[in-house]
């Protein structure tokens, strides 16, 4: 176990630098300061898959799992990356399945399953999205 | 932002010399953020003698060696400015084509060096611009009307015409067939699966649009691609991407959410509203828009942006190309997914 502050805190940290101490001295310069707006962007990305990606992927798991009848099991060995390798292949499963069956808005099952996955993935990505931002 | 690039600056001056039969001093070579194919200096060049005496502020655009899917070279792209320059485009105007490689190793031009800024935010945000933003939907129609008088027959060169023709003549489904065809291959090639936009292209071949007849299409028509002074909007740039095609593709793609800016009630580009925007492209285009058409298109270009997003950041993971902006924009692909699955269950 590291010792305090945990990787969130650190993240924080850097991004209230970048913030308040960096952008101030690039503002002028178009192509830094967004560079550095997109940096402290990322590093809310990080903070936020840190806290919730294993959970989301957990998730996103169980319902592509239920949806195409597979019968996917995670040990609780199974690392975070493994994980996501098991999701990326039963996502080419439902894109495969897509492209076969023709499917498309009227299959309403597969488009809200591809949506939820979605709507997820910004969550993480870009909380601020949904609500318009 | 690395500094002056000098011997590029003696090759040019060598170039330039012989070429306009006058010495020439090449004084500024400042590289610019340049997009994903060329390299782009800034730079300022003295004539000393003969008829094309003078002191020139220029942009100087060459070829990066890697290249986008469909994208022009710089030589097709000089001579597709040139038709658009001289239909009554506002964008600057292009001098000096080399298509040879002898002169630096690869091709390239000069094109007049033009004032304002393009970065999106500021176009939509700043406050000094309130008064010329409302001035946007008018101009910009105005230009996507121009840009829209060329018509293939306009074009006399023939391998430039095949290179930006993408249908078949009398077929009139045939630009969007080939765009959704393009898609699909697009997708194939990500190295991850993306089962929204598979079940999209889907919905997009049961609801292809049929081109009435197809038009010189800018590409990438929207806020960053044009520069603007408080006073005025002094051209329109980045021709990279043009082709002949269906012009909604070019009034969706000024319509994507993502070049609002944040400016999300302001549909077209952050700065207007569609009812603005149409009005003003049917007075001077005399064309009617269809919006069912600029749906379809909307889906198709948020489509091909959430496929570029993940190309570009592919990318820096491959190693080709490293830098923040271009790994993070991976990162958003799932947002132009999104935004297109709301724009059909609104279509229905």
């Amino acid at each position: 176990m590291q010792d305090r502050p945990d990787a969130s805190i650190l993240l924080d940290a850097i991004q209230d630098f970048l913030i308040k101490e960096v952008m101030p001295f690039v503002k002028e310069n178009d192509a830094l300061s967004y560079k550095t707006l997109v940096s402290w962007n990322m590093l809310g990305v990080v903070s936020r898959e840190l806290k919730y990606g294993e959970q989301k992927l957990n998730e996103e798991i169980t319902r592509l799992s239920s949806y195409l009848k597979g019968n996917v099991s995670i040990k609780s060995d199974t690392t975070y990356l493994q994980k996501m390798e098991i999701c990326r292949e039963l996502n080419q499963q439902f894109s495969n399945q897509i492209k076969e069956q023709k499917l498309s808005l009227r299959n309403t099952e597969a488009w809200n399953l591809a949506k939820k996955s979605l709507e997820e993935k910004i969550e993480i990505s870009n909380p601020r999205f949904q609500k318009g931002d | 932002m690395s500094s002056e690039n000098s011997p590029l600056k003696e090759k040019l001056e060598i170039y330039l010399s012989k070429r306009l039969g006058s010495e020439v001093k090449v004084s500024k070579m400042i590289p610019l953020t340049g997009g994903a194919c060329q390299d782009n200096y800034l730079t300022d060049i003295n004539v000393l003698q003969g008829e094309s005496l003078g002191l020139y502020s220029l942009v100087f655009r060459t070829d990066k060696g890697a290249s986008l899917l469909s994208s022009l070279s710089r030589v097709e792209e000089y001579n597709v400015i040139q038709l658009a320059f001289s239909s009554g485009v506002k964008t600057p105007k292009p001098i000096w084509l080399e298509d040879g490689i002898e002169a630096i190793g690869s091709p390239f031009y000069f094109m007049e060096r033009i004032s304002g800024r393009a970065n999106g935010r500021y176009i939509v945000k700043d406050p000094k611009l309130n008064l010329v933003r409302k001035k946007f939907s008018n101009f910009l129609a105005e230009n996507l009307s121009k840009i829209h008088s060329v018509t293939p027959d306009k074009c006399l060169d023939i391998g430039l015409k095949t290179k930006l023709s993408r249908f078949t003549p009398g077929e009139p489904f045939s630009v969007a067939k080939q765009a959704i065809d393009e898609l699909k291959n697009q997708v194939n090639s990500l190295k991850e699966p993306h089962p929204a936009i598979d079940l999209m292209n889907n919905w997009l071949e049961a609801n292809v649009k049929a081109t009435d007849f197809p038009v010189l299409v800018h590409g990438d028509f929207r806020t960053g691609n044009f520069m603007v002074t408080p006073e005025e909007i002094t051209g329109i740039v980045d021709w990279e991407f043009a082709h002949f095609g269906d012009r909604h593709e070019d009034i969706a793609w000024l319509c994507m959410r993502d070049w609002r800016f944040g400016k999300l009630n302001k549909e077209v580009g952050g700065f207007a509203t569609r009812e603005e925007f149409y009005a003003d492209y049917e007075t001077f285009s005399g064309i009617k828009v269809d919006p069912a058409k600029v749906t379809f298109w909307e889906v198709i270009g948020n489509l091909r942006w959430a496929c570029g997003s993940s190309a570009q950041a592919e990318r820096h993971i491959s190693g080709a190309d490293k830098g923040i902006e271009l790994a993070s924009i991976g990162r958003r692909t799932s947002e132009m997914e999104l935004e297109a699955m709301r724009l059909i269950e609104n279509a229905g």
